[in-house]
C-alpha cells in the first residue's frame, strides 16, 4: 500500500521491451539498482513496469543488449501534473485548498467543558477567553498548560484540570474537589444573634450565656446567647472579669407569616394556531460569530414562539467544522382569554400556595399551623395565608470587643460594678 | 570443506550469508521469492531459470510472471508447479 502510494508519487510508466536477450537486460537492470516490477511475457518481449527516474537508467542497458522500448504508459503524480500544467485555475484551486485546510485547522472552533458540576460551564469559557482560548482563537497563541494554571489559580474548586486540544477542538476535562464543610473558628468570640423575629419555642445553649429563655419574644439582630461570659471575681485578684467564648446555641422560634396572593378568574392563555415557519443561519467562526441567513429572515407572525437549535457539524468528532447551523422555529400563537371557576382557581391557589412555602421557608423548618382565607371578588380570587411555623434563628457573629454589648439589661452588668468605662479589653 | 563452511558451521551463522547461497520462499503455489541470486537465464510465459551460487534453479509452470526484480531477490508468482536445481554439466 505505502509502496504503491511511493510509486504513485514519484511516477511509473509500462514498457514494452523487445529483443533477443531481455533476460541479460533485466539482469544489468537490476545490477544497476533499477527496481523492476509486474514482468509479463508477451508475444514479442516483455512488458514491465519500471520508475520514471529508473526508465531513464535503463537507456544504457537497452544499448548494450541491443534491445529496444516502448513506453506505453504512463501513470502517477509527476506525468498528472505535467498533463494539467497549463490548467492554473485548477492549480490555484488545489493550493487554495490545501492552503485553507491548514489554515483552518490550526484554529480552535470548538471548547468543550467535561466534569464542571458545581463550577459554571460558562464561566470556565469566559475565563478561558480571557486567557487566550476561544472558537476561533489561533493555536499558537496560547499554551494548554498555562491555561490549565490559571484555571487552577481562578477555580479553587477545580481539583484537577486538563486542556487537551485534538484536532479543532479543546476540551477541558476537569475533576471538582470535595465541596469543603463550613468551619466554624472556635477561636474567634462570637454572639448568637437572631435572624428573624419570633417568640423562642427552644433554646439549647452549648457555649455562652443565654440572655433569652423560652416564651421570649425577640426581634431580627437581637443577641440570644452572649459570648461575653463573666467570672467570679470574688475568688482572687489574679483572675480576669470576664473572658469570651465562642458561643453555640440552637434556638427554635414560632413565627407567623402572611402571604398574600391574588387569582383572577379571567386569564390569557397561549392557543397555538399550527402554523409555523423555520428560518436557517449559518453562523461563521471564523468571521467572529457573523450570522447569514437563508432566504426571507421575517417572521409573518405578531404573536410566536421561538425554538433555536444550533447544530456544529465535523469531520470525525475532533475537527469541528468553523461555522455553526442555526436553525430557528417560530410558532404563532393566539391569546385566548379564558375564564376559571371558582373552584379551579380555589385548586390552582393551593398549588401555588404550596409552591411558595416550598421556595420561601428552609427545609429545616416546621409548619405547625396553616390558616387560608379566601376571598372572592368578581374578577379574582384573594388568598391570605397565615403561616405558623417553628424554625431555627441562631447565627453566629463575631463579638465587638471594644464597645459595650447591646442592651444595658445585659446579666454581665449586674455581677459587675458599673464603672462608667468601656469593659478592658485584654 | 571450505574455510567459509567451516565457519559457518561453528559459529553458528547463516549459511545464505556467509555463502551466499540461494533461499527459496515458496509461499502457497502462486508465489515464490528468490534471495542471492546471480542472473536470470530465461524467463518465458512456463519457465523461469535462475542462476545461483548452489546452481541452475528452475521454476516452471505457467502464467509466470516477475512481480519484482531487484539486485538481492526476484519475486516469481503465477502457477508454480515445480521448483527444481539442475546440475551445470
Amino acid at each position: 500500500m505505502i509502496l504503491r502510494f511511493w510509486q504513485f508519487l514519484r511516477g511509473w510508466v509500462t514498457v514494452e521491451a523487445s529483443g533477443f536477450s531481455l533476460e541479460r537486460f533485466l539482469n544489468m537492470a537490476a545490477y544497476h539498482g533499477v527496481y523492476i516490477w509486474d514482468v509479463v511475457r508477451t508475444e514479442t518481449g516483455v512488458r514491465l513496469c519500471v520508475s520514471a527516474k529508473g526508465f531513464k537508467m535503463l537507456k544504457d542497458s537497452m544499448r548494450k543488449t541491443k534491445s529496444k522500448l516502448k513506453i506505453t504508459g504512463k501513470h502517477g503524480l509527476p506525468f498528472m501534473l505535467f498533463k494539467y500544467r497549463h490548467r492554473k485555475i485548477l492549480i490555484g484551486g488545489v493550493i487554495f485548498f490545501i492552503a485553507a485546510l491548514y489554515a483552518l485547522s490550526s484554529f480552535v472552533w470548538r471548547v468543550e467543558v467535561a466534569g464542571a458540576e458545581r463550577i459554571k460551564t460558562e464561566a470556565i469559557i469566559d475565563f478561558c477567553k480571557t486567557q487566550g482560548m476561544y472558537t476561533g482563537a489561533y493555536k499558537g497563541n496560547f499554551k494548554a498548560k498555562e491555561i490549565v494554571a490559571a484555571l487552577r489559580k481562578n477555580f479553587p474548586d477545580i481539583g484537577w484540570a486538563d486542556v487537551h486540544i485534538r484536532g479543532t477542538r479543546a476540551l477541558i476535562s476537569l475533576t471538582e474537589t470535595i465541596p469543603k464543610k463550613p468551619v466554624i473558628d472556635r477561636k474567634t468570640p462570637c454572639d448568637i444573634v437572631a435572624t428573624k423575629d419570633g417568640l423562642i419555642t427552644a433554646i439549647v445553649t452549648g457555649a455562652g450565656k443565654p440572655l433569652v429563655k423560652r416564651g421570649d419574644v425577640v426581634k431580627q439582630g437581637e443577641v440570644l446567647v452572649s459570648g461575653t461570659v463573666p467570672l467570679d471575681v470574688t475568688a482572687g485578684g489574679q483572675v480576669p472579669e470576664k473572658t469570651y467564648v465562642h458561643a453555640y446555641a440552637e434556638v427554635w422560634a414560632r413565627r407567623y407569616t402572611s402571604i398574600k396572593f391574588s387569582v383572577p378568574l379571567v386569564y390569557d392563555e397561549k392557543e397555538y394556531t399550527g402554523r409555523k415557519k423555520t428560518g436557517h443561519e449559518l453562523q461563521l467562526l471564523f468571521l467572529n460569530g457573523k450570522t447569514v441567513s437563508a432566504g426571507n429572515s421575517s417572521v409573518p407572525f405578531e404573536s410566536y414562539d421561538k425554538m433555536t437549535k444550533r447544530f456544529q457539524p465535523g469531520v470525525s468528532g475532533d475537527y469541528p467544522l468553523p461555522f455553526i447551523l442555526v436553525t430557528h422555529t417560530y410558532r404563532e400563537f393566539e391569546l385566548k382569554q379564558k375564564a376559571r371557576s371558582v373552584a379551579e382557581a380555589a385548586a390552582l391557589a393551593e398549588r401555588m400556595l404550596t409552591g411558595r412555602i416550598l421556595r420561601e421557608f428552609d427545609f429545616s423548618a416546621d409548619i405547625t399551623d396553616k390558616q387560608v382565607k379566601y376571598t372572592e371578588t368578581p374578577d379574582e380570587l384573594i388568598v391570605d395565608a397565615l403561616i405558623v411555623t417553628n424554625e431555627r434563628i441562631d447565627s453566629a457573629v463575631p463579638v465587638n470587643m471594644t464597645a459595650p454589648p447591646s442592651g444595658s439589661a445585659s446579666p454581665v452588668y449586674l455581677l459587675l460594678p458599673d464603672n462608667g468605662d468601656d469593659y478592658p479589653v485584654e | 570443506m571450505g574455510l567459509k563452511e567451516k565457519l559457518a558451521k561453528t559459529l553458528a551463522l547463516p549459511k545464505e550469508i556467509v555463502l551466499n547461497l540461494p533461499v527459496v520462499v515458496w509461499t502457497g503455489r502462486n508465489e515464490a521469492n528468490i534471495e542471492n541470486y546471480k542472473g536470470i537465464l530465461e524467463y518465458t510465459d512456463t519457465c523461469v531459470r535462475i542462476n545461483t551460487r548452489a546452481g541452475l534453479l528452475v521454476a516452471e509452470g505457467s502464467r509466470l510472471r516477475l512481480k519484482q526484480i531487484t539486485a538481492e531477490n526476484i519475486l516469481i508468482t503465477g502457477e508454480i508447479s515445480v521448483i527444481s536445481y539442475k546440475v551445470v554439466v
